[in-house]
């Protein structure tokens, strides 16, 4: 289908056919398959930031968060006519940036780009080699300049092993209930309960020396 | 409240409990470990949230008008989603089935049996069953117009009746045999009665029964559970072609079968059956499939040797 309204500002997002900005994400999506352009756009303008921080969280890299959460929405779109209003659509959305980002980390492994040296150390060699390195670009907005103790911590949360990095950026950053994460990571609440408890556990570990 | 159920209600980072704050005021462990997890969580709200860059839509609308719908439907057929999974679960079904027929047929099989000697009970059993008078109306069947036309025009749905009766002619003929030798006289006129694949059957037959075999003996049939053959100590020798009887608890040898395992093997009459494979003789049934049939040890002249058995297919 076309995509001339997405994108565009003014005049042409009056055009949808229904007002936008009330509707739930189940409307927009009903309403994106019957093809309001608009309606889709509402929703990329709900969700970018918030999936584009998830990711950047997750990847410590922000041009590549950017990308990911750029891909997301076009698997959304493309997958419209397959999505289920069983569960909640940021679920959906959000389920889809993580398998990006985790197939993404699992590329740089096979690239051989993940080094192992870096600020944070760990005992465990598996932990050790879910290690990422932390993103020396410096980001486009000169807001995103973060203070030392912030570079610490984003650093941390970076190299925690992935299985339990996607669950305390849900819970503790994107501020998700722990069904939430749940239903994103689709595991069982008490593992979900446990990989938090364990991540937050390794982040206290990671943070010793700045307490 | 322990540490660990503490630690969950913190982390739920709701309004602590009573019983909860009792445990963190006496647990030096548990107040160091909220601490630095206050302060971790400090530390992450105290992080900025990062937003999409300006161009995010202008971007994201150039990728989607590049992209085609056919790069994001799935790369495997629908139908092999559910296709596949019934493949294999036919397949382990018919394997199950297949093994279950087949193979466990086998498995109850004794080695021995490959004596050509298993059907010598059923024959007795069949022969004792048998009504003398079915006997005839068959062998007046088998030669209708010459011995008795009468039955075959006056009475059609005899007829219609004896036509399955020819596929058990193998079973009959052995039958027959073994009525042969022991009525005489009256197997004499069965046998001129028949003709065609009956009589030769009958000649080409060389089933005999050994000496002493009571043909009227009723054997006990052990019920067959769940497929399973049991079979008696006697059976078994029998099997083998060795008769024996019971004297003084003892199971002795009393004759020994033409051609059979227990002659190829050398047992002789008067040797005392102690143990088959190394196994005591009970009165238990033993089920088929556990009977191998390798050795039999025996007492002869007083001294006990063990006998490794031979079929002369062998």
């Amino acid at each position: 289908m076309a995509f001339d309204k997405f994108g565009n500002s003014g005049a042409e997002e009056l055009q949808s056919i229904v007002p936008s900005k009330n509707l739930s994400d189940h409307e927009l999506i009903e309403a994106t398959k019957k093809g309001d352009e608009a309606a889709f756009a509402e929703i990329v303008s709900r969700y970018r930031s918030p999936i584009t921080n998830y990711l950047y969280r997750f990847l410590n890299d922000y041009e590549e968060a950017v990308d990911l959460a750029q891909e997301t929405f076009v698997r959304v779109y493309f997958a419209i006519e397959r999505y289920h209003t069983d569960y909640a659509f940021s679920t959906y959305v959000y389920r889809i940036a993580t398998n990006l980002a985790i197939s993404e980390i699992r590329k740089r492994k096979r690239r051989q780009l993940v080094s192992l040296t870096g600020f944070f150390q760990f005992g465990d060699d598996e932990e050790a080699q879910d290690f990422s390195p932390p993103d020396k670009k410096i980001l486009p907005d000169e807001d995103l300049i973060e203070n030392e103790q912030s570079e610490t911590i984003r650093r941390a949360i970076a190299a925690l092993p992935e299985k339990y990095r996607a669950p305390i950026i849900l819970r503790d950053i994107e501020e998700k209930t722990y069904e939430e994460v749940a239903g994103i990571l689709k595991l069982g609440l008490g593992t979900t309960k446990s990989r938090i408890s364990r991540a937050r556990k390794l982040l206290r570990e990671k943070l010793q020396n700045y307490f | 409240m322990n540490c660990r159920d503490f630690l969950f209600e913190f982390e739920d980072r709701n309004a602590l409990t009573e019983a909860a704050t009792l445990h963190l005021n006496n647990c030096l462990n548990c107040r160091k470990t909220s601490a630095e997890q206050t302060q971790v969580w400090q530390m992450i709200d105290g992080l900025r949230r990062v937003d999409a860059p300006k161009d995010f839509d202008f971007h994201l609308k150039a990728r989607i008008a590049k992209a085609s719908a056919n790069d994001f439907k799935p790369r495997y057929l629908p139908v092999l989603r559910y296709v596949l999974p019934l493949s294999v679960i036919v397949l382990i079904f018919t394997l199950i089935v297949f093994n279950t027929v087949f193979l466990n047929d086998k498995n109850t099989v004794p080695q021995v049996a490959e004596t050509n000697f298993p059907t010598a009970i059923e024959q007795e059993n069949t022969f004792a069953q048998i009504p003398n008078e079915q006997f005839e109306v068959t062998n007046n069947y088998q030669n209708p117009n010459v011995e008795n036309p009468a039955v075959a025009t006056s009475n059609p749905d005899k007829q219609s009746q004896d036509v399955a009766i020819p596929k058990k002619e193998t079973e009959f003929a052995a039958v027959r045999q073994t009525k042969k030798t022991l009525n005489g006289a009256s197997q004499k006129s069965i046998k001129d009665n028949f003709t065609g694949s009956i009589d030769s059957s009958l000649t080409n037959s060389t089933e005999k029964l050994p000496e002493g075999l009571n043909p009227n003996q009723k054997i006990e049939v052990v019920p067959n559970v769940s497929g399973v053959k049991f079979f008696t100590a006697a059976e078994i020798l029998l099997e083998l072609g060795i008769e024996t009887v019971l004297e003084n608890g003892k199971r002795v040898v009393k004759s020994v079968r033409q051609k059979s395992v227990g002659e190829t093997s050398n047992i002789k009459n008067g040797d005392v059956i102690e143990a088959i494979d190394g196994k005591k003789l009970t009165d238990e049934p033993t089920p088929g499939e556990k009977i191998e049939g390798k050795t039999l040890t025996v007492t002869r002249g007083g001294a006990k040797k063990e006998i490794l058995l031979r079929s002369h297919l062998n």
